[in-house]
């Protein structure tokens, strides 16, 4: 730690303004440090002063004078409970005093980053594998791979609907009853978690999506969606159907 | 016992019993009276200012919840009052008025006696004028904490601040004294 630090320090050497810890942080410090203990001598003589300016506590000239034009004012102003009280400063940074800890303060925000890393690698490399196998179930079939990254296709209306034909057309041309499966699953488990939360004017996609839902019954979960995600697919289901017919 | 009393007082003063309200008046004018000098820097104006806080709080002692002391609240009052007041009045010429520290024919080359009440006086003087030069919180902080003897747990609940942002501030303000104090003392040895 720097010796400004400890200086800031200094000032607080009264009654519980330092922990314990801080105390004897400081002085360990002072020890080694001629510079602020130096400081520490001339705060001690500031101090002194201040202590005896404190005893002069100013007090009214004449007391019972003062209760007296005090107690007319109020018999002469409203009863209790008329007034607006001035505001007060907010108290809600009390709440937050832990976060004025600076260790508390970077841990805080080291494990804020370190989640958001995690969420945005593990995302990333998700992405990653399900193009992967697009990409070879392309190839397998015998079509050209598509060339919009995973993420563009998967947030665009377009590219999605892409996705659709692409995978119609992939699983006509896929030859052997694996690698159907494989393709099914993962285009499904990409649509189906569009239709968590359809927004209009995806009817179309949905319905093509529903047209496949023959696959979904035999989709293993184990081998593909998690089982979340699956759950919360079927609570939805009952809705988006509702929502597309009554459409 | 004395705190039951004091709760015994308000619980009467609440009801509009004018003559318990009167033995609140009577025994807390003084701290209202001694704060309010401390921040406004002159007798005349703590006069004022604790007969505004007592008529507010008689106004609204209903109010009053216990769920804090009646002194925080009561300081909230005065400090609330004494910062309104400062902002109506141009401390910058009272600062300069001959009772200020920059005029005050203060120390000397020799170590001052702080046994002598005249001398303590005369510091009290300097330091409240040098408070009422640091920003508002730090002068909130400083006289609460240095002159009127609180914790910093009470400063923090009288100010509605954090206790870490109290000792901030109190760093900062008793660095700034002590800059004023040895600016003051080098003058006065020229």
């Amino acid at each position: 730690m720097k010796c400004k630090q400890y200086k800031k320090w200094l000032h607080l050497n009264r009654d519980g303004e330092l922990t314990p810890r801080q105390w004897t942080k400081l002085t360990r410090h002072l020890r080694h440090c001629p510079s602020c203990a130096d400081e520490k001598r001339g705060i001690e003589n500031a101090d002194r002063l201040i202590h005896a300016a404190g005893t002069t506590v100013p007090h009214p000239a004449n007391p019972e004078e003062l209760t007296h034009v005090i107690m007319n004012a109020v018999e002469q102003s409203a009863g209790p409970g008329t007034g607006r009280l001035p505001r007060f400063e907010k108290e809600t940074d009390r709440r937050l005093d832990w976060f004025y800890i600076p260790r508390v303060r970077f841990a805080v925000t080291g494990i804020v980053v370190l989640v958001l890393g995690v969420f945005i690698l593990q995302g990333t490399m998700i992405l990653h594998r399900i193009d992967r196998l697009e990409k070879k179930m392309a190839r397998r079939a015998g079509l050209p791979g598509s060339t919009d990254t995973v993420f563009t296709r998967m947030t665009t209306r377009a590219g999605v609907a892409r996705i659709l034909e692409q995978a119609d057309l992939v699983y006509d041309n896929l030859p052997d009853e694996d690698d159907l499966a494989v393709i099914r699953k993962s285009t499904l488990r990409r649509l189906l978690r569009m239709l968590i939360k359809p927004r209009r004017g995806e009817e179309r996609l949905i319905r093509q999506l529903l047209r496949q839902m023959s696959f979904f019954d035999e989709i293993d979960i184990e081998d593909g969606i998690k089982k979340k995600e699956l759950k919360k697919i079927m609570e939805n289901k009952k809705n988006i159907l509702k929502r597309i017919y009554n459409l | 016992m004395v705190e039951i009393s004091i709760t015994e007082i308000l619980l009467a003063s609440q009801k509009g019993d004018l003559n318990a309200f009167q033995t609140l008046v009577e025994t807390h004018q003084r701290y209202a009276f001694s704060l309010a000098a401390r921040f406004l820097g002159n007798n005349e104006d703590a006069h004022d200012i604790t007969q505004e806080t007592f008529i507010k709080i008689w106004k609204h002692l209903p109010t009053f919840d216990f769920r804090c002391k009646f002194t925080t609240w009561m300081y909230r009052i005065v400090i609330n009052l004494c910062r309104d007041r400062n902002k109506k009045l141009n401390r910058q010429n009272k600062l300069l008025d001959p009772g200020s520290p920059e005029n005050t024919a203060v120390p000397r080359t020799t170590p001052i006696n702080l046994e002598d009440e005249n001398i303590k006086k005369e510091l009290a003087t300097i330091i409240t004028a040098f408070a009422g030069e640091l920003p508002p919180k730090q002068q909130a902080v400083f006289i609460l904490r240095d002159l009127q003897d609180q914790s910093v747990t009470e400063v923090s609940r009288i100010l509605g601040i954090s206790k870490n942002s109290v000792k901030s501030n109190l760093s900062h303000a008793r660095q700034n004294i002590r800059n004023k104090l040895q600016q003051l003392e080098k003058k006065t040895e020229k």
